[in-house]
């Protein structure tokens, strides 16, 4: 699946003509939504810990070098192989290095936003290693060809009818829609492959530096037979994915299951410091980890939009977005969606590939209402516009109009007119016609203006007040 | 210049510029403390129905026994019922002993399987009897230190998963957990909470994903 934000316009409008895709989006954006909330309020010191989790983040980023140095070397005594990528090209190539030095033929994955910013799939198995998905709405966008739709739930965009569907197509299975039937038959088939994978590649929730440990959340248990059954486990993080220490970790984790599931806790907690068969004799014999830059460094640069890579990808932002609630995942062109993704898409990708992203907001608030880690996401896309703007990608019609309203704005009299004529002029156009907008009117109308203008009736109000 | 060097050396240069951030209020510590006092229990059974709450909220079933026997007894039971007909396990050898008299019942003490059969023979193990470490009051996690076990297969390979707890390891919350593991063992801990599940068609909840389709807690009290 091909996507680019540059073509952003073009996906927004075909998915709101899409009825089934925004049903779908709007079922599950509500329902996690009802869920959070519930969790929410059985956690009375909640707005506390959302303080407590902003405040741990701030302080990591401010020392991310020592943070990573630690990290690093409490791994390497805990006998993990720990590789630097400066950007995806690296990343993908120490991955496909380690593969190839374990004679692999079979890899296993559990979700991870972070191995999806690196392609990973598409590039392992060019290389004839077969890599599978494991987390069941992963696996079912795989088998389509698309990507996650959803920071925690990758196949919300599709309902059971399309899945059965997949299923049928690619499985060769008689055609089932029953949600029970499509799991059983995802786990027959995955369990097989975990069992006989050679390498098993997860992402990471939380790095813990004190420990050298870490993190995997998840409710499947596909990321605890990935890191827990293949001979070598390979976990690619982005390095802003530290915490400090273990007392930290347990505010993260009350933040994170209610604000990315809806459940008080996730079902699995995998915190792994090592490779299992130093203490087990069983699972992997090697661990590596990956730390990825690609950007992330840079912007760090900026000491207030540094503020978004303290997001932990819980996803409530998309559920509470309203833009989100109507287009669902793809329209945003990259796989960060949402509110934070539009912040991130044109730090990662540049202000010319990501120009119309952080308009993809009505700056409502809600997403900073509801981030467990206090991301200001509308003030950071405000900095955002302002950049697309300072570095000239700003749309041409927006341009335009701004440098008339400048004109008319620093010559009273013209604007006194300007406001007063289109109030007189509509009555000149067919009846129900209303001015033509470029790029509104074509679906809708736009609103009657005041007969008076706005200048008239202002001074009237202020008469009679 | 070699990746490492390079990414520290920008993140120095980057973190040099102090944040424009807000600081975290002054109140937020105490307030944390102050609201968790207010929602834990005040008394073992207050701790207890806790957990049992939370618990089943999370589709896991807490059954109470006062003996190894009485526990026994209910597991023959209920693998009958589940026609499960073989278990696994783990760190509980004395009841691994009294339900191996039972001629109906394959059972297999894990650290009797030769290692390199253990993933094999345990995936296709109905069910296991495991111990834990600690149980969290609050969320109803059950806590596994890596370093006290020597096979974690039987927690997540068999479909039923059956774990005796007992009142000593119910900690109230995490927070809790945190201050009382010793570092070296909180580096490869796995915290289970109710069976696997996935809401990924619909949002309709099914479980058993790809772990556990059941997870009973036997609470012994002796």
């Amino acid at each position: 699946m091909n996507l680019s934000p540059t073509k952003t316009k073009t996906y927004v409008k075909e998915a709101l003509l899409d009825s089934r895709l925004r049903a779908s989006v709007d079922k599950a954006t509500q329902t996690s939504l009802a869920k959070r909330n519930d969790k929410k309020e059985q956690i009375p010191y909640w707005e506390e810990l959302r303080y407590k989790a902003h405040s741990i983040k701030r302080d990591v980023m401010e020392h991310l070098d020592t943070y990573l140095e630690t990290f690093e070397k409490n791994c390497v005594s805990n006998g993990i192989h720990v590789h630097w990528a400066a950007n995806a090209k690296e990343a993908r190539q120490i991955i496909l290095n380690i593969a190839h030095e374990k004679h692999a033929k079979t890899i296993v994955k559990s979700k991870s936003l972070t191995t999806e910013e690196l392609h990973l799939n598409d590039f392992l198995i060019e290389n004839d290693l077969e890599t599978l998905e494991t987390d069941l709405g992963e696996y079912i966008v795989q088998l389509l060809g698309q990507i996650p739709s959803h920071l925690t739930a990758p196949a919300l965009h599709l309902n059971r009818q399309d899945i059965g569907k997949v299923f049928h197509e690619k499985l060769g299975i008689d055609y089932t829609e029953d949600p029970n039937e499509l799991l059983t038959i995802a786990r027959n088939t995955l369990r097989e492959k975990f069992l006989n994978a050679d390498i098993g590649i997860s992402g990471v929730n939380f790095a813990v530096a004190e420990s050298g440990s870490v993190v995997v959340v998840e409710n499947e248990a596909n990321a605890r037979l990935t890191v827990g059954v293949p001979k070598t486990h390979i976990a690619v993080m982005g390095i802003e994915k530290i915490i400090p220490n273990m007392d930290d970790l347990a505010v993260f984790l009350k933040l994170l299951g209610p604000s990315a599931t809806g459940q008080k806790a996730s079902v699995y907690v995998n915190i792994v410091g090592g490779p299992a068969f130093q203490k087990l004799k069983e699972g992997p014999e090697e661990m590596h980890i990956v730390l990825l830059d690609n950007g992330r460094s840079k912007m760090l640069a900026d000491p207030e939009l540094r503020e978004t890579l303290f997001c932990i990808r819980c996803g409530a932002c998309l559920n509470v977005c309203p833009i989100y609630q109507q287009i669902g995942g793809h329209a945003y062109g990259w796989v960060y969606m949402g509110p934070i993704g539009i912040t991130l898409i044109p730090q990662y990708l540049g202000e010319k590939e990501g120009k119309y992203s952080p308009y993809l907001s009505s700056l409502c608030g809600a997403c900073y209402e509801i981030c467990p880690v206090r991301i200001n996401i509308p003030h950071h896309l405000l900095k955002l516009r302002n950049n697309v703007v300072e570095k000239g990608y700003s749309m041409k019609i927006e341009k335009i109009g701004m440098d008339i309203w400048a004109f008319l704005a620093r010559h009273p009299k013209l604007y006194r007119f300007a406001t007063w004529f289109p109030g007189k002029f509509q009555m000149l156009l067919p009846k129900g016609q209303s001015f033509p907008a470029p790029g509104y009117t074509g679906e809708r109308a736009l609103g009657k203006f005041d007969k008076k203008g706005f200048r008239k009736r202002f001074l009237e109000m202020k008469k009679n007040k | 210049m070699p990746s490492r060097e390079k990414i520290l050396n920008a993140i120095k240069k980057a973190v040099k510029t102090s944040s424009h951030l807000p600081e975290k209020p002054d109140y937020v510590e105490k307030e944390i403390e102050s609201k968790l006092t207010s929602i834990t229990p005040l008394d073992d059974k207050g701790f207890k129905e806790q957990f049992e709450k939370e618990l089943q909220a999370v589709s896991g079933e807490l059954v109470t026994v006062s003996s190894e026997k009485i526990l026994v007894e209910h597991l023959y039971r209920d693998m009958l019922a589940g026609n499960n007909s073989s278990i696994a396990f783990m760190g509980t050898d004395s009841i691994f002993s009294q339900m191996s008299n039972l001629s109906d019942i394959q059972c297999l003490n894990t650290v009797d399987i030769p290692e390199q059969d253990r993933k094999a023979t345990l995936a296709n193990t109905q069910a296991s009897l495991v111990s834990v470490d600690y149980a969290i009051a609050d969320v109803a996690s059950l806590v596994v230190l890596l370093d006290n076990i020597p096979s974690l297969f039987p927690h997540y390979l068999p479909d039923s998963i059956y774990v005796v707890v007992k009142p000593d390891q119910l900690v109230a919350n995490m927070f809790e957990l945190m201050e009382i593991i010793p570092d070296e063992k909180k580096k490869n801990m796995l915290f289970i909470t109710g069976p696997s599940r996935t809401a990924d068609i619909e949002k309709i909840l099914i479980l058993g994903a790809h772990g556990p389709r059941k997870l009973t807690v036997y609470w012994l009290e002796s």
